[in-house]
């Protein structure tokens, strides 16, 4: 579909290129969106590496080291650092495995609902008339749903798993995405640069792809991160509540659903992975609020 | 604000309850699994004789598009079906439950403004200073927390360590409370009984320091930038040369037009506090319509599940309306 015209997109690439690099260093002099860069990107590490970092087989617990509280305290065991839970399992085993699903169900959803919702959004506000009334009826009627209802409701009927989550929360997400994009590119197709773009004999499909979309994927960037953290607190919610993950799949809310009946004995069970979830989530909001900062000082969302 | 904008809403409004229903009715018809077979468990005794009978008395035995009508006729009358396992009207039993949420909505939006509002302030009057950046830093840290954990946080701390207050449900067992509007702090006070307003405040403040904090932040953030814009503005500048007190100014002046966006998020924050207190009513044990439609979801109760849920959906949707017609009336510069 996208076609190619040799020299129409060149300065651009070159501009919106340059203009990339100098906001990523630009990026690296705000001290808070370097703290959550880093952060994100440990808990990306402990992610991916989760069989080599835990100790312990997550699922695999012995009922004589049944909970036993983290490592400084009374009745600890060393083996064990952040304690064991009530069937014994290892509390930092589960933590590094749960950074898994937080990350794959959080980074999933922005993905897969910021292709929808941005793809959709380019379209409908290149395109404008019918297709975009179609879609614009479409994401209002999403909107009009509780988010939370929704993906229960969904969830309830697709039953738990992590691809499940990804769809389920993108069905619920990407209006948000469609919204954003369609009101930028109907800003940015009336510009002289678009203008010139078609004069020049450029394609309808690569103004659009090459030209328009290069000027709107700063705000695109900024929206994803704000969504990522929602996309990361809902997925704990949800596996709060039992419509997450499976059973046997260890993940941060269904550890804080697991541990709140110990709450009164066994605090550690529900803190350690709220914390995690916390600090991941206050990470992607800090750097969302740098790209903020690096890329337009007065954009607002 | 036109009659003409108000018809236009409500016909939008009818048109998208057409649509949540059908939606609702849809989803929960791709459901694998039959719900009277379910609830007929796999004994040995039951035949098919008797889950066909089962059926037919619940009508599920009709045509798709037959019972889509039926539901739709049943929500324009008020009659949403049976409940499949409590066996009682929906409608009785939404009735009994939408007060617990609208109480827990109303004292977390009460808990929200309070905390908000002033802070916002503060943080806009001494800009840039270091009460300023903590406030925002700790604004940062309440937008981050995920509320279940929040919750059990505050159980462990108020409830379990230091024994203050109570945390689950929403009056003490002992107690049975009038039963006149549902809101058991409104019935306490209109039948003068001081005990169980009491008991019922006491189980209220967790939940709705819970489900207010992260609202805190927004409206903190929101009336700090706005107080901001509305203090570079030429009428306030003109109250200072006028010499008014300072606090004629900023109370008087800057911060009723400041409040205007407070609007939209109040609205905001009742839909989804009404919509979405699923999460905490779990973690509170607090018998509201979010745990019901967690509870009937897992238990594949179907006519409480579409009852519920579109009974959500409208009030969503109801206060979204309520919201911009609010907006034309407070700032007249708004029209459509």
């Amino acid at each position: 579909m996208i076609e190619t015209v040799p020299g129409a997109g060149a300065q651009d690439v070159t501009s919106a290129h340059g203009r990339r690099r100098s906001s990523l260093r630009h990026l690296l002099g705000y001290p808070t969106a370097v703290f959550g860069l880093t952060v994100v990107l440990a808990f990306v590490l402990i992610a991916a590496f989760a069989p080599l970092i835990a100790p312990f087989d997550p699922n695999q617990g012995s009922l004589l080291r049944r909970l036993r509280p983290p490592v400084p305290l009374e009745r600890s065991l060393p083996a064990h650092l952040l304690g064991t839970d009530q069937l014994g399992r290892d509390v930092m085993s589960q933590m590094a495995f749960g950074a898994r699903v937080s990350l794959t169900v959080g980074i999933g959803v922005v993905a897969l609902s910021g292709l929808v919702g941005g793809l959709l959004g380019l379209v409908a506000g290149y395109f404008r008339g019918r297709t975009d009334t179609a879609l614009s009826r479409l994401a209002d009627w999403t909107l009009a749903f509780p988010y939370l209802i929704l993906a229960i409701l969904l969830m309830g009927v697709l039953g738990p798993g992590i691809l499940n989550l990804v769809i389920v929360l993108s069905i619920a997400g990407w209006p948000h995405f469609f919204r954003l994009l369609r009101a930028e590119v109907l800003v940015e197709r009336e510009k002289a640069y678009v203008e010139a773009a078609h004069a020049l004999g450029a394609a309808r499909w690569t103004v659009m792809f090459k030209h328009i979309a290069r000027n709107v994927a700063h705000t695109f960037f900024v929206l994803a991160t704000v969504r990522l953290g929602l996309a990361v607190l809902s997925e704990a919610g949800l596996s709060y509540l039992g419509f997450g993950v499976p059973p046997n799949v260890p993940a941060w809310g269904s550890m804080i659903a697991g541990g709140q009946n110990y709450v009164e004995t066994a605090w550690w069970l529900s803190a350690a992975p709220g914390l995690a979830i916390l600090l991941l989530v206050l990470s992607v909001n800090l750097l969302g609020e740098g790209l903020r900062d690096a890329f337009d000082p007065r954009m607002r969302l | 604000m036109s009659l003409a904008f108000l018809i236009h809403r409500l016909v939008q409004l009818i048109v998208v309850t057409f649509v949540i229903a059908l939606t609702v009715f849809a989803v929960l018809r791709l459901t694998p699994g039959d719900p009277v077979e379910l609830m007929m468990g796999r004994d040995e005794a039951v035949t098919q004789a008797d889950i066909d009978r089962k059926r037919r008395a619940l009508g599920l035995d009709r045509p798709l598009h037959v019972q889509f009508i039926a539901f739709v006729g049943g929500l324009v009358t008020g009659d949403l079906g049976m409940s499949l396992v409590q066996q009682r009207p929906v409608a009785t039993l939404l009735r009994d439950r939408l007060p617990a949420t609208i109480e827990l909505a109303v004292a977390a939006m009460i808990v929200s403004f309070v905390i908000g509002i002033p802070v916002g302030v503060v943080a806009a009057l001494k800009q840039n200073s270091a009460v300023d950046r903590l406030i925002m830093s700790l604004n940062f840290v309440g937008l981050s927390l995920p509320s279940f954990w929040q919750g059990i946080m505050l159980i462990l701390l108020f409830g379990v360590v230091l024994g203050w207050l109570p945390s689950l449900g929403r009056i003490s067992f002992d107690l049975v409370p009038a039963r006149i509007t549902g809101l058991y702090t409104v019935d306490a006070l209109l039948t003068l009984d001081g005990r169980a307003l009491q008991s019922a405040l006491a189980h209220l403040v967790l939940p709705a320091l819970t489900a207010g904090t992260a609202y805190a932040a927004i409206i903190a953030r929101v009336v700090r930038s706005s107080m901001l814009e509305v203090m570079r503005q030429d009428y306030i500048r003109t109250a200072w040369s006028k010499g008014l007190r300072p606090r004629r100014i900023v109370f008087g002046h800057a911060l009723r037009n400041a409040l205007i966006p407070m609007i939209t998020i109040a609205g905001l924050e009742a839909g989804s506090l009404l919509s979405g207190s699923v999460v905490i009513e779990t973690v509170f044990s607090w018998p509201g319509l979010g745990r019901m439609v967690v509870q009937s979801i897992q238990g594949r109760d179907y006519a409480l599940v579409q009852g519920a849920v579109v009974l959500l959906c409208v009030l969503y949707v109801m206060i979204s309306l309520v919201v911009d017609v609010a907006y034309s009336i407070v700032d007249p510069r708004v029209r459509w």
